[in-house]
């Protein structure tokens, strides 16, 4: 079992969805995303468009972020690169090593940062809190605690353009095997030799 | 030897360390310090600048300073052919300073760590291939090897001195290799994607460890040429004016993605500081041993010099942090994120930061200048 | 499983050595999230439906742990949103836990009324609050119930106390008041051309399963918005089997940037449409003949008044040539009548409705359209034989047995080109774009979210006038507050209902406004005019505020009454269409959702039981019940059911809203299947047969005809005109030539307010909607994490956009702060330089900005587009009321 991603660029509509999905999915504190969704213009007026990329971690298999790790804190477990809160250290080489700036650092307490400055902690952050270890580095989990469980991650479930597939990239009867495939679907610099599991399709 | 006396200043050699007051503020700045850490581990709301964009500060840049001092100075002191006889006492300083500097530059790295009471984890972790575990290693082997150096020199038992005199070398030469492998192995930073790290890190450590002789041997101990170390620090520091050289002029001739960080380095908002280092930190010292004006404080400006760099070295490879190399995607709104893009500062150390690494740096002072008047009885 | 590299590194006898050094302090169990959070005891689902948007069609499920809500999801068995939430969908919980609620009832202790104003709030009892509001209204209403305002918005749109069959809602309808004012829509009134030209509402809409050629004018599409209802998987899908997508914007969207980007000055959108018609009629010289000679009333001869030609009937008459005669239009004899020419009847010439059409469009020529538009008079040229091309005229196509003309081309016009002050001439013309192809109501072409008998002709042949083509019958002194009289094609007027409240004289209004009921509408932020809005609401003597959060209007009343948040609301909302577009798991559909609220967490009511207790105790229970038994209990937008007998309300008992809702599902759904069944169940799916989803299938070949001609319009200025002469007036603002030119049959090009703008103002701003800050519903500008997700990813956010050449040419550069000033007020902004947007504009995205801090600083923080643009008397539209979007701007550095 090897998890992976397929993202269709041409389908992307930039609409964050999947990063605010992701927000209430993990309840990640204060600003912290694991989600992104990156723009940028290209051309020059009249022939210009906005070009738009959903990223994340992209759970490499020769990932920079797990072999920095001075506590072996980050591992691989069925293709996914994940992080061990409870190891961390919080030295922050892996934030560093990432080629994608996936990871994400989390200083201070989950309740000393919160979403609406100067207000109580309202109860979902209450909530959320304990999942979150202050001065530990987070990332995308590819929503392990729902795979496990039989759902979609969060930002595929929410996609409004239907343009992400989840699935296992050994099976090669997979939707997502297929739709690689079919596509020509190609991960993210892969000439930083990282091998990452999430693949786009379109143009970027 | 003919200009040894011109180099002494008189002045110092009667109280070379003064008096009281000296450590009682060093030890002041230590518990302020201390006082900003706890702010810190406390998550007082923006008492650190750590940001996924400028992960590393300058707990980092303290830290690699302290480092190149540690190295140059376990290094020097492992060279048994520099000293005036085997317990030279600049030379027990100068491993003193090595020992201190290596001790505070682990010091260093804690207040930057999230999890600082994890941080066992980092001498028993599973991860061997992690550069970061070598560095950690390597630093304790060298705090190992000096404090085992030091025994034998005042213990006197030359036939362990002879061998711990070549591991310590050898381990001083591998501490800058290993860091700089570590910074070179972020493939998030291409700004710090050189293997000119190497040479670069072994000629600051040189310029650091030299640095610091001549400084002692200012203070510590007439006798002493200091020729050798002063020519030493003129050619370190004439091999890093070429390695700037070298890469400034490969950053401007060379138009592509991989010479960003470093062509923003140069002409950023922060070129005014780089070549600050590169006028008043290696260029001015060498001008003034040739010249012998005022060389007695050259080894300071080399030292300044080394800290400016390595401030520089944060800033290097905070800038365009996600740059790819074929240009695909457009990692320029994260640089420069919202609300527009916005240009974030690479590099802003808070007040917090700066009382922390002062604070380090004023521990290091302090050991220094206690461990000193213990080594003067010695000689 | 493979092997990652760590397995392999266990395996290695080197490796072995290390791991066994670091083995014995490893955790047995590694874990992604920290051991210190403990599995909740609880865990509830609630099934309901989204209302974080006006479309509320999306399905959710929440999840809520140990009382808790964590997680706001698409509900996967939705046929319409498909398990997917657009940003907003997913920022609910946010929502309800929103700091700035309002959280019990409150009453007003400073008599001092002012957005500066501190109201004083004092706590107060939900029976002290509501006897205090009812007393107020009672007293109104025993004097003069006209008295009292009901002014509705998206804030609170679950289809009950604030909606109804248009213009007939149940507060108002049951107090007596004729002044129901909906704050929504002026700055969308977009919906006067469908109605004349498809008998529909709310929008047209792109049947984009067959559609080959859509040119969006102004108009979101799908992907823009982000919407998760359909649109966005439509389009997506559209594009990917070819469908060509022109985005006619003067900013490159997201749909512009995946199709084709054509940059237009913002108003000048008519120019460009009619030098479409223009070169169609006169350089392509194709056109859908048998579609306009049957299914419009392009061959009805017109007299010299601007009238169909009428038979002593009073039938409209056509040209039939071969008997060489005009017959009435529903003459069995009449097989072909002519579409061009002019003939003589009864001794005058009268020529077709088409030839004057053509007639009139003659000047209107790319290159005339070029100077105006900014658009290459080349673009105009490829783009109309681009649609016409691609309309296949003559085509058809076969549907489960069913012959359709095939017409796969849409041209649809919408807010960015529509509300303008010109923006029902806009909307007309772009009608006659599609005719002139025959893509109205037919598979591949333009629908409409109405589906069933909406084309049944009136006694003249074309589509009946129903809705806002309906008209509102003149009176003087004016019933309405909001002056609907002067506008009887009106889509919503808060904008003239609040400036009659500062002064009725001027208006010929022979009462006061004295109570002010809100419920979900705030003229303050989502209006112009801003301080004259707040000004007006201060003068109210009595306003009582249903609110979910301390807003602008919330500050400015006497008693708020507060409200669930979206998730702790019932619901229910049968959602028979899609506003953007139909697709293949779209269309037919027709879904019943009801949402099981979660537990409120603090002292709010429902704002529909509120309204029930109100009219209760001020006495107009009876008139409630008997509404609901003898109409319809409105179900969704589109839908209302008639209580079946068993289920018909006791005159003299208060039902709750929960109650009328079990009643009216039941009536709809059949018995048992009431509340309690849909909260197990969530929602029921219903699929209409494809063919019955083109309009065309109820009045196929020339059964109705769609006006080309739009003699209605006319009629309705007419009669307006004749109404103003009687009563020797004149609508503020417009003189009656002024007023005669905006009801013209045929559209024709005329200068606005934007184009007269003073040199000086040589910029006009623009506004958009955004996935992350569309309307204002659930607090939407507030909510942090949207604020978050902008902030960071979106580099148009809460800035000035400007073109890059032209920032460079006024010395400006990123960052710089501007202040922004229009003729009617001014605000600041940080410049974003961008190659993305037209030269003339001045973009700024999205619903932002406050003018209060009590919805916290951040959301007042934010560029408040509102504040520039003005509804001044003479600067909107006069027959649809749409305020005029776009605005003159000059710049300066601060």
């Amino acid at each position: 079992m090897r998890y992976g991603m397929f993202i269709d660029l041409d389908r992307c509509a930039g609409c964050t969805a999947c990063i605010v999905a992701c927000k209430q999915e993990n309840g990640t504190p204060g600003t912290l995303h694991y989600s992104r969704v990156l723009v940028r213009e290209v051309g020059e007026y009249p022939n210009a468009s906005l070009a738009v990329i959903p990223t994340g971690c992209m759970h490499c298999e020769n990932a920079p972020c797990v072999q920095v790790c001075p506590v072996g804190a980050s591992y691989y477990e069925n293709g996914m690169v994940l992080v061990d809160q409870e190891r961390c250290i919080g030295c922050r080489a892996c934030v560093n090593a990432c080629p994608f700036g996936a990871r994400t650092y989390n200083h201070y307490d989950p309740l000393k940062q919160l979403y609406y400055e100067g207000q109580e902690p309202t109860p979902f952050e209450q909530a959320k809190a304990a999942q979150h270890l202050k001065g530990t580095v987070e990332k995308c989990t590819f929503c392990v605690h729902r795979v496990k469980e039989g759902l979609l991650p969060a930002c595929v479930l929410t996609c409004v353009a239907q343009a992400r597939v989840f699935g296992d990239l050994d099976d090669p009867d997979s939707e997502l095997v297929k739709i690689i495939r079919e596509r020509n679907a190609r991960p993210l610099n892969p000439e930083a030799g990282t091998v990452p599991h999430v693949f786009y399709a379109g143009s970027f | 030897m003919t200009d040894r006396t011109s180099v002494l200043p008189t002045a110092n050699r009667t109280s070379p360390l003064g008096g009281m007051a000296v450590p009682l503020l060093l030890g002041l700045m230590t518990l302020v310090g201390i006082y900003s850490w706890a702010r810190i581990l406390g998550g007082a709301p923006g008492s650190v600048s750590f940001s996924d964009h400028a992960p590393w500060g300058l707990f980092i840049a303290l830290f690699l300073l302290l480092e190149s001092l540690a190295a140059g100075a376990l290094f020097l002191a492992a060279i048994p052919g520099i000293w005036n006889g085997r317990r030279d006492s600049t030379r027990l300083a100068t491993l003193l300073v090595g020992l201190v500097a290596g001790l505070c530059a682990g010091l260093a790295i804690l207040p930057d760590l999230g999890a600082p009471l994890q941080a066992w984890r980092l001498l028993f972790s599973p991860n061997a291939g992690s550069p970061m575990l070598l560095d950690v290693w390597l630093l304790a082997l060298n705090l190992l090897l000096g404090l085992l150096l030091w025994w034998a020199i005042a213990a006197g038992r030359d036939e362990v001195m002879g061998g711990a005199s070549w591991l310590q070398a050898v381990a001083a030469l591998a501490l800058p290799v290993g860091t700089a492998w570590l910074f070179s192995s972020m493939l998030g930073r291409p700004g710090w994607g050189s293997a000119l790290l190497v040479p670069e890190f072994l000629i600051q450590a040189a310029i650091g460890g030299v640095s610091v002789a001549i400084l002692l041997g200012l203070r510590v101990r007439a006798s002493l040429d200091l020729r050798p170390l002063n020519q030493a620090m003129v050619a370190a520091l004439l091999a890093q004016i070429l390695l700037v050289v070298g890469q400034a002029g490969f950053a401007l001739y060379r138009n592509g993605p991989e010479t960003i960080p470093y062509r923003a380095l140069l002409v950023g908002s922060n070129g005014l500081l780089f070549w600050a280092a590169v006028l008043f930190g290696m260029a001015l010292p060498v001008a003034m041993v040739w010249t012998r004006r005022g060389h007695t404080q050259a080894p300071w400006l080399a030292l300044a010099g080394v800290a400016l760099s390595k401030y520089q070295f944060m800033v290097l490879g905070n800038q365009y942090p996600m740059l790819t190399w074929p240009e695909s995607t457009f990692a320029s709104s994260l640089v420069a994120g919202s609300g527009g893009y916005r240009m974030l500062p690479s590099l802003l150390p808070t007040w917090e930061e700066w009382a922390v690494a002062l604070g380090v740096l004023a521990l290091f002072g302090l050991l220094v200048n206690l461990g000193l008047r213990r080594v003067r009885p010695l000689d | 499983m493979r092997l990652s590299r760590r397995d392999l590194l266990k395996g290695t006898a080197a490796a072995g050595t290390l791991a066994a050094l670091g083995g014995g302090w490893r955790f047995a169990e590694r874990s992604v999230f920290a051991q210190k959070a403990t599995p909740p005891q609880k865990v509830e689902y609630f099934k309901g439906y989204c209302r974080m948007c006006m479309h509320d069609d999306c399905a959710n499920i929440t999840r809520v742990e140990d009382g808790i809500a964590v997680k706001v999801e698409g509900n996967p068995e939705s046929p319409i949103n498909k398990g997917t939430l657009c940003p907003r969908g997913n920022s609910a919980i946010i929502s309800m836990y929103n700091p700035y609620r309002v959280k019990a009832p409150m009453k007003r202790t400073n008599p001092k009324k002012g957005l500066n104003e501190d109201p004083g709030w004092v706590e107060i009892s939900w029976d002290e609050a509501l006897d205090l509001v009812a007393s107020k209204f009672r007293a109104i209403r025993e004097k003069d119930p006209r008295r009292l305002m009901h002014l509705v918005g998206f804030g609170m749109m679950d289809y009950f106390t604030t909606f109804g069959a248009p213009h007939l809602p149940v507060f108002t309808a049951s107090f007596g008041t004729p002044n129901h004012v909906t704050n929504n829509g002026a700055l969308c009134a977009i919906h006067y051309a469908t109605w004349v030209a498809q008998g529909a509402f709310p929008v047209p809409i792109v049947d984009y399963q067959r559609c080959n050629y859509h040119l969006a004018i102004g108009r979101t599409a799908g992907p823009n918005a982000g919407f998760a209802n359909g649109p966005t998987r439509a389009v997506a899908k559209a594009m990917e089997r070819g469908m060509r997508l022109v985005s006619v914007d003067p900013r490159c969207s997201v749909e512009g940037s995946k199709g084709e980007w054509v940059p237009i000055k913002p108003g000048q959108d008519l120019a460009f449409i009619l030098a479409l018609i223009h070169v169609i009629l006169y350089e392509i010289k194709k056109v859908d003949v048998e579609f306009l000679t049957h299914r419009t009333n392009g061959p009805y001869l017109i007299n010299a008044a601007g009238d169909y030609l009428r038979s002593s009937a009073g039938k409209p008459l056509m040209w039939d040539p071969a008997a060489g005669q005009a017959k009435e239009f529903d003459d069995p004899s009449l097989a072909r009548p002519a579409l061009e020419g002019e003939y003589q009847v009864n001794g005058t010439t009268a020529p077709t409705a088409f030839t004057l059409i053509k007639a009139a469009m003659r000047s209107y020529t790319p290159e005339w359209a070029e100077e105006r538009s900014t658009v290459p008079a080349a673009t105009i040229r490829r783009i109309a034989n681009e649609f016409v091309e691609h309309a296949m005229i003559g085509a058809t196509i076969e549907i489960n047995g069913t012959t359709f003309p095939y017409r796969p081309v849409a041209v649809i016009c919408a807010r960015g080109s529509i509300n303008h002050e010109n923006g029902t001439t806009v909307d007309l013309a772009s009608k006659i774009l599609n005719e002139l192809v025959g893509a109205l109501d037919v598979p591949g072409g333009v629908l409409s979210t109405m589906r069933g008998p909406v084309l049944q002709p009136d006694a003249d042949g074309t589509v009946m006038k129903q809705g806002e083509y309906a008209g509102v019958p003149f009176s003087y002194p004016p019933v309405h507050t909001d002056l609907a009289e002067f506008f009887p094609g009106r889509h919503a007027l808060p904008h003239m209902a609040f400036r009659a409240i500062l002064d009725p004289a001027k208006y010929g209004l022979d009462y006061p406004i004295e109570g002010l009921f809100v419920c979900g509408g705030n003229p303050v932020s989502s209006l112009a005019d801003p301080e004259l809005m707040a000004e007006a609401i201060a003068k109210v003597p009595f306003t009582a505020s249903i609110a979910y959060h301390f807003d602008e209007v919330a500050q400015l009343s006497d008693v708020l009454l507060p409200e669930h948040a979206m998730l702790e609301r019932l619901g229910t909302n049968t959602s028979d269409a899609d506003f953007a577009g139909v697709f293949e798991d779209t269309i037919g559909i027709s879904v019943t959702m009801v949402r099981k609220p979660v537990p409120p967490i603090y002292n709010t009511r429902h704002a529909h039981n509120i309204s029930i207790d109100l009219l209760e105790r001020i006495g107009a229970l009876q008139e409630m019940n008997g509404f609901f038994n003898n109409a319809v209990v409105p179900m969704g937008e589109l839908a209302a059911v008639p209580l079946a007998p068993q289920h018909k309300l006791q005159m003299d008992r208060k039902y709750t809203i929960e109650e009328i809702w079990d009643r009216a599902l039941q009536s709809m759904h059949g018995d048992g299947k009431g509340l309690e069944y849909f909260f197990e169940q969530g929602m029921v799916v219903h699929r209409v047969p494809e063919e019955q989803c083109y309009n065309y299938f109820y009045f196929p070949g020339n059964k109705t005809r769609h006006p080309l001609f739009f003699w209605g319009v006319k009629e309705h200025g007419d009669i307006l005109l004749a109404n103003l002469a009687k009563h020797n007036l004149e609508v503020p603002g417009w003189s009656n030539a002024d007023l005669k030119k905006r009801y013209e049959p045929i559209p024709s090009y005329y200068e606005t307010n934007l184009m007269r703008a003073p040199t000086e103002y040589d910029l006009i701003a623009i506004n958009w909607k955004t996935p992350a800050s569309m309307f204002r519903m659930g607090g939407v500008d507030q909510l942090p994490w949207l604020h978050q997700v902008q902030e960071e990813y979106d580099p148009y956010f809460n800035v000035a956009c400007l073109n890059a050449q032209t920032a460079q040419a006024k010395g400006l550069v990123d960052g710089d702060r501007v202040v922004i000033e229009s003729l009617y007020g001014k605000i600041e902004a940080k410049i974003r330089t961008s190659q993305l947007f037209h030269p003339t504009t001045l973009g700024i995205a999205g619903a932002t900005g406050r003018l209060v801090d009590s919805v916290g600083s951040k959301a007042r923080s934010l560029i408040h587009f509102n504040s520039l643009i003005s509804a001044k008397e003479g600067t909107f539209d006069p027959v649809m009321g749409a305020v005029d979007i776009g605005v003159a701007v000059k710049i300066r550095k601060v």
